[in-house]
């Protein structure tokens, strides 16, 4: 389980964060919704230690993850950035780079099995060896998740993991993330800015305004009051084959 | 599955041995160099008398001139051109930036003027016998405060650049400017110190500043031994991380790499094998910038890979350097430091516009 209670953070004495709480329970994906500036992203970073937040605390499963190790923490949350900065590697190596965390002096049997099973589920046994410099942006997003997923995290945090992918990459990319979820009981928090993509494959809503949390629950707090006072947009939000759409006017 | 899998181990498992042929290969072509070299000079030698004379059964002769002269040089330029060659691989990764190098960060400049100004300024360096080749006129009296006034420069600048990529943010491009400011300043530094010194003294910097792999004796081929072979394990225990840092540094921080501890600690060695090469043999330029970019085509990225070709291929660039420094106006010698310019920047504008060989990160 995750706990993030008040977590605060300031660039200077330009407040962003104002004392941000909300729970996940392993297999949520939590859909961190907002305009742009809110602190989205700051939040994210805020809860692997990239940044340190001036207060509050995050624990996963009771634990601080302040206090962990970096090595802990690696082995405990993993992280796709919003823009990825791409080397001249493999696809295969830059997935074996997920199990660092749990390498002493070299790569062993069980991680090669684990990239090999991982290459397989997204479907790139064809690319193993292509460089990823040569991959479009979908499989690029594709091999950062797998990265992510044999890091095998407890919480996984996702910066906007479907900007600049096509309707069909976005929809396989959010398919893949919560089907993961489910079957190894990871907490997703995922910054997202597509509502019809977070309505179907986010099962909590976090919605953030000016740097504190607006609301936070299931599909139900996603109303059309809360898109005009959070977004500053007429939304209706219509219901097809059971799942809630939302149609800005 | 199971059989894709195994499909999948193999075709790695390949990939990874055409790596390792790569290092063999080097290795061979260094040997080759090595053995060629020795066999080249004045004194022409035979294989066999090389052989003979390298297992401690050759002619009193022989072996005086390969162990006292020829070896002396060979391996000065080995030891140097892993130091230098590594420098660069490493900060190439560590700032981000694919034309950081010592001498193109202005960090063997500045190892430059702290090496010269512990020459004139602190009496760390006589001109001894002025009758041989010029280079050789210069002997450094105290090698341990030259070594560690060139560390104090080298460092110093080292520190600067670090401190404007990460506090004030400045661009990759922005920083080889910087380096180009550093270097400058620190080349108008070195030209003050002479101005106040003696003529001996000048001509002593001067002769030093031209870079000669015949200067250091075996205790100082030691000291940059020691340094580089600590550096190297350091790095080689770290390849992983630097892998890491190639996705960024928050992703590496959020694979579990100590991004500021890596940085410091790797650029401290940078500059410290930086400053002992400056110190012992002079300013060479280019080696540790090209040496990463010309294997970077045969190994890619993968740093337990990159580290080692680098440092092969940068002691193969330096002693075919100081072949060809011998060659060319024979029996004098070309100063090191010129001919690897002269080798160094055509091959690097080669790279650069050759499908735009070299890629900067943002």
């Amino acid at each position: 389980m995750v706990e993030v209670k008040d977590i605060t953070f300031s660039y200077g004495k330009h407040s962003i964060l104002k004392g941000i709480s909300f729970s996940a329970e392993p297999g949520d994906c939590v859909g961190i919704l907002g305009n742009n500036g809110v602190g989205k992203s700051t939040l994210i970073t805020c809860m692997n230690s990239i940044r340190k937040p001036d207060d509050g605390s995050v624990l996963i499963n009771g634990k601080s993850i302040f206090e962990m190790s970096r090595l802990e923490l690696a082995r405990n949350v993993a992280y796709v950035a919003q823009k990825n900065e791409l080397s001249q590697t493999t696809v295969y190596d830059a997935i074996l780079l997920g199990r660092k965390p749990y390498m002493t002096w070299s790569m062993n049997c069980a991680d090669y099995a684990l990239c090999d099973e991982m290459m397989e589920r997204i479907g790139m046994t064809d690319f193993k060896l292509r460089n990823i410099n040569e991959l479009s942006g979908g499989e690029v997003q594709k091999v950062m998740l797998a990265r992510a997923f044999v890091q095998q995290p407890k919480l996984l945090l996702l910066d906007e993991p479907t900007s600049n992918l096509d309707p069909r990459n976005q929809y396989e990319m959010m398919k893949l993330v919560r089907q993961m979820a489910l079957e190894q009981g990871i907490s997703v928090l995922v910054v997202i800015h597509d509502l019809n993509l977070a309505l179907r494959y986010c099962n909590r809503f976090l919605f953030i305004k000016d740097g504190s949390v607006y609301d936070y629950g299931d599909g139900s707090v996603v109303t059309e009051k809360a898109l005009r006072d959070v977004y500053g947009i007429n939304a209706s939000l219509v219901i097809h084959d059971n799942k809630k759409f939302a149609i800005i006017k | 599955m199971q059989k894709t899998q195994t499909a999948l181990k193999n075709s790695y498992r390949r990939y990874i041995r055409r790596k390792w042929l790569v290092l063999f290969v080097l290795v061979a072509i260094l040997c080759t160099c090595v053995v060629v070299s020795i066999s080249v000079g004045s004194s022409g030698l035979t294989i066999s008398e090389i052989v003979t004379a390298l297992l401690g059964k050759g002619t009193a002769q022989t072996s005086a001139i390969i162990w006292n002269i020829r070896m002396p040089r060979i391996v000065t330029g080995i030891m140097v051109g892993i130091a230098l060659a590594l420098a660069g691989c490493i900060m190439q990764n560590v700032l981000r930036n694919p034309l950081a190098s010592a001498s193109t960060l202005g960090v063997s400049q500045g190892a430059s003027f702290g090496a010269a100004f512990a020459i004139v300024c602190l009496d760390a360096g006589a001109q001894v016998n002025a009758s041989t080749s010029a280079a050789a006129a210069v002997s450094i009296t105290n090698p341990y405060l030259v070594t560690l006034c060139a560390f104090i420069g080298g460092f110093l600048t080292t520190v600067i650049i670090l401190g404007l990529s990460r506090i004030a943010r400045v661009s990759p491009a922005t920083m080889v400017l910087a380096g180009v400011a550093l270097s400058s300043l620190f080349s108008g530094g070195t030209t003050i110190v002479q101005y106040f010194a003696d003529d001996v003294k000048v001509a002593s910097v001067v002769y030093w500043t031209f870079g000669d792999l015949g200067r250091a004796n075996w205790q100082e081929i030691a000291s940059i031994f020691a340094v580089t072979v600590i550096a190297l394990l350091y790095f080689l225990a770290n390849r992983w991380n630097f892998n890491a840092m190639e996705s960024g540094a928050d992703t590496a921080k959020s694979l579990g790499v100590a991004v500021d501890r890596l940085i410091l600690i790797s650029m401290t060695l940078c500059s410290l094998m930086a400053a002992v090469s400056t110190a012992f043999v002079g300013c060479i330029s280019f080696i540790g910038l090209i040496s990463p970019h010309m294997v970077r085509k045969f190994v890619g990225n993968d740093y337990r890979f990159l580290i080692p070709a680098s440092a092969l291929m940068g002691a193969i660039v330096l002693v075919l350097s100081e072949l060809v420094s011998r060659m060319i106006v024979a029996p004098s010698i070309l100063p090191i430091g010129a001919l690897t310019s002269f080798l160094g920047a055509p091959m690097f504008l080669y790279m650069i516009f050759k499908r735009g060989g070299i890629k900067w990160s943002k």
